[in-house]
């Protein structure tokens, strides 16, 4: 079993950060509530994944971080590539190139089994996609096991656990005085090779803390349960506000278009970039022509279930939800999956 | 993995244009001469999508087949609808435009060889079956009787109406136009296409039909094709959807579990009958 001490990670950390872009959850916000704020949210600070200059800016003590993993290989908004017109009228595109590779420090587990599905949408099927392949090639991730599961977890109901490895190059528990290190992958050989790891004879793993486990719909329950006056009872909540996608790790749907941006030093950009979208809003599937062929809102909400755990499986031989708990969280009108889940696994469809 | 970004359009030029219909232009984009040898031909029922750089792409289905005399010319329909189309129809001629494509299947041609073909555009929506027509006008001793009924809902929206006496022409086929009601000064058949598909009752034996139009035709259509004996398995049809990435990525088009742009657009009505999400 191999181990390192907190101080040895620590330094280990702030020799790579000088080396490469080291991406680690951190804290981000104002460090008070605003004088006479009644936003909950404005109190205290929220923790990202960023890329940080050494251990003192990681957060070690953090539940899950307010988004997931996924924006660092699927940006919010990224520029595919960039449109120059010279002056007799041709155009030359410069592709991003996204060549420098860097360590993700710090991923949860839950996060790391997003990617999964993103590698299944965005590389599993021919022609890849070279923005996201890039970006998930030249990056090591180091897991960094929750030591419990936190309030509105369910990975365990969905097939992962607090401390899984599966889908991290290395995977780090925290134990007495350190870490238990597990090296998962070539790649994660190759980036422990400068850890100096200790091998240690045996040591005590810590046994997290489990949620109750629940069922999920069959297949056949799926099936059975689209056209369920439920999913009218449930839409009627729902705001279509898109926070549950957009705090999704799983979530890939994105818009294309073009814009023309100036710099402050007054150089004009034209760019095609892609965006984060949301199959919950109301604008969605709308053509041209004006046709919106998902326009009722428990349509909308519909989908987002079924893309996740009946549309994903079929279409891309992955599990659709890592059980990360953001949108129970992030949902205004109390819209909670595991409810929605246990409801059609137990539901008479009518 | 592939090296080609399947996000990066082909560049090429606009060189030509012609006015179809209401609002509606064909477009003709010749590729670049070092863009060709990476664009892959294309067949009857693909899809591309067309790029004005700095506004943005939309897709289309291409409306020729590749011509063994010109080259690869690719011709589009293209209806004034929207943003993206609004600035294809005012592009100037020599104006550098994008293509990425061929994406989607296609109709199953090769495999309908021996048969007779009925093929039935409803506005715009015949634009993808041309060169279905072109396919079969070109190949026209390895398949039976050819059957084109082509609607709209008024005489200005019939499409491709300069090449009607071409087919009309062409050995062993017939074709019927129809407008959906009475139009001062046409002379023709009025009624729905159903209407005009009922009359000409063409034979379902060893026989596929072809359909593309708005999906309220696509469904009537099919109650009708199944009054006169066709099978669900003997009529084609293709879909559309609105589409960012065009290879089963972005998310945006899915029927269900199933994807317009990578499991179609060109579905038999025997599969889309199974969709778990109406396409109407």
């Amino acid at each position: 079993m191999k181990f390192i001490e907190t101080r040895a990670l620590h330094e280990w950390l702030d020799r790579l950060a000088q080396e490469m872009p080291l991406i680690a959850p951190t804290a981000v916000g104002p460090q008070e509530k605003a004088p006479g704020s009644r936003n909950p949210a404005a109190q205290g600070q929220q923790v990202f994944y960023r890329e940080v200059e050494g251990a003192a800016q990681i957060a070690w003590d953090f539940t899950r971080t307010a988004l997931s993993a996924r924006e660092h290989f699927m940006p919010k908004t990224e520029t595919l590539f960039t449109i120059e017109t010279g002056p007799d009228g041709k155009a030359v595109l410069h592709e991003t190139k996204l060549a420098q590779p860097r360590v993700f420090f710090g991923i949860r587990p839950c996060d790391a089994r997003g990617l999964r599905v993103l590698d299944a949408v965005m590389l599993g099927q021919e022609p890849a996609d070279v923005y996201y392949a890039q970006r998930r090639q030249n990056t090591t991730l180091v897991g960094l096991a929750c030591p419990q599961m936190w309030e509105d977890c369910f990975c365990n109901s969905v097939g992962g656990a607090p401390d899984a490895a599966d889908d991290v190059d290395i995977l780090l528990i925290q134990v007495e005085g350190g870490f238990a290190v597990q090296v998962v992958t070539a790649k994660g050989e190759r980036l422990a090779a400068g850890m100096g790891l200790q091998e240690v004879e045996r040591l005590e793993l810590p046994q997290p803390k489990l949620n109750e486990q629940f069922a999920l719909p069959t297949q056949q329950q799926w099936l059975a349960s689209f056209n369920d006056v439920y999913w009218q009872r449930v839409g009627d909540r729902c705001l279509s506000c898109r926070i549950c996608s957009y705090v999704c790790p799983t979530c890939r749907c994105f818009d294309v278009r073009d814009e023309t941006v100036v710099t402050p030093q007054g150089e004009r950009i034209v760019r095609r970039v892609r965006a984060w979208d949301s199959c919950q809003g109301v604008n969605y599937r709308v053509q041209a022509g004006g046709a919106n062929p998902r326009a009722n809102l428990e349509q909308r909400l519909r989908n987002r279930f079924y893309c996740k755990y009946y549309y994903v499986p079929i279409d891309y031989a992955a599990d659709g939800c890592v059980g990360c708990g953001r949108c129970v969280i992030a949902c205004p009108v109390n819209i909670d999956i595991r409810e929605v889940l246990q409801d059609l696994a137990r539901r008479e469809p009518a | 993995m592939s090296e080609v970004n399947p996000m990066r359009p082909y560049l090429g030029t606009l060189v030509g244009t012609r006015p179809l219909a209401t609002g509606i232009r064909l477009f003709q984009v010749e590729l670049n001469p070092e863009e060709r040898e990476k664009f892959s031909l294309w067949r009857p029922g693909q899809f591309l999508f067309f790029s004005v750089l700095g506004v943005g792409e939309a897709p289309f289905g291409f409306a020729n087949i590749p011509d063994p005399q010109r080259g690869p010319v690719i011709e589009v329909a293209i209806n004034k609808v929207g943003h993206v189309t609004r600035a294809i129809h005012a592009l100037p001629l020599g104006a550098t435009v994008g293509i990425r494509g061929p994406l989607g299947n296609y109709f199953p041609l090769e495999e309908l060889k021996g048969q007779n073909i009925v093929v039935l555009g409803g506005g715009i929506g015949g634009a993808p079956l041309r060169p279905v027509i072109q396919y079969i006008l070109r190949h026209r001793d390895d398949y039976g009787h050819l059957t084109i009924i082509w609607a709209a809902r008024s005489p200005d929206l019939l499409v491709f109406t300069d090449e009607y006496d071409e087919w009309r022409a062409a050995p062993d086929t017939e074709m019927h136009v129809t407008i959906d009601k009475p139009f001062e000064g046409w002379t023709g058949n009025v009624g729905l296409i159903t209407q005009i598909l009922e009359e000409v009752a063409p034979s379902p034996e060893n026989t596929t039909a072809i359909t593309c139009g708005p999906p309220i035709m696509i469904y009537f259509v099919g109650k009708s094709l199944s009054k006169l004996g066709f099978s669900p398995e003997q009529m084609l049809t293709t879909l559309e959807a609105r589409m960012h990435c065009g290879i089963g990525k972005c998310g945006r088009c899915n029927l269900g579990e199933k994807l317009v742009c990578k499991d179609g657009p060109v579905f038999w009505q025997s599969e889309i009958s199974k969709f778990l999400e109406s396409f109407l």
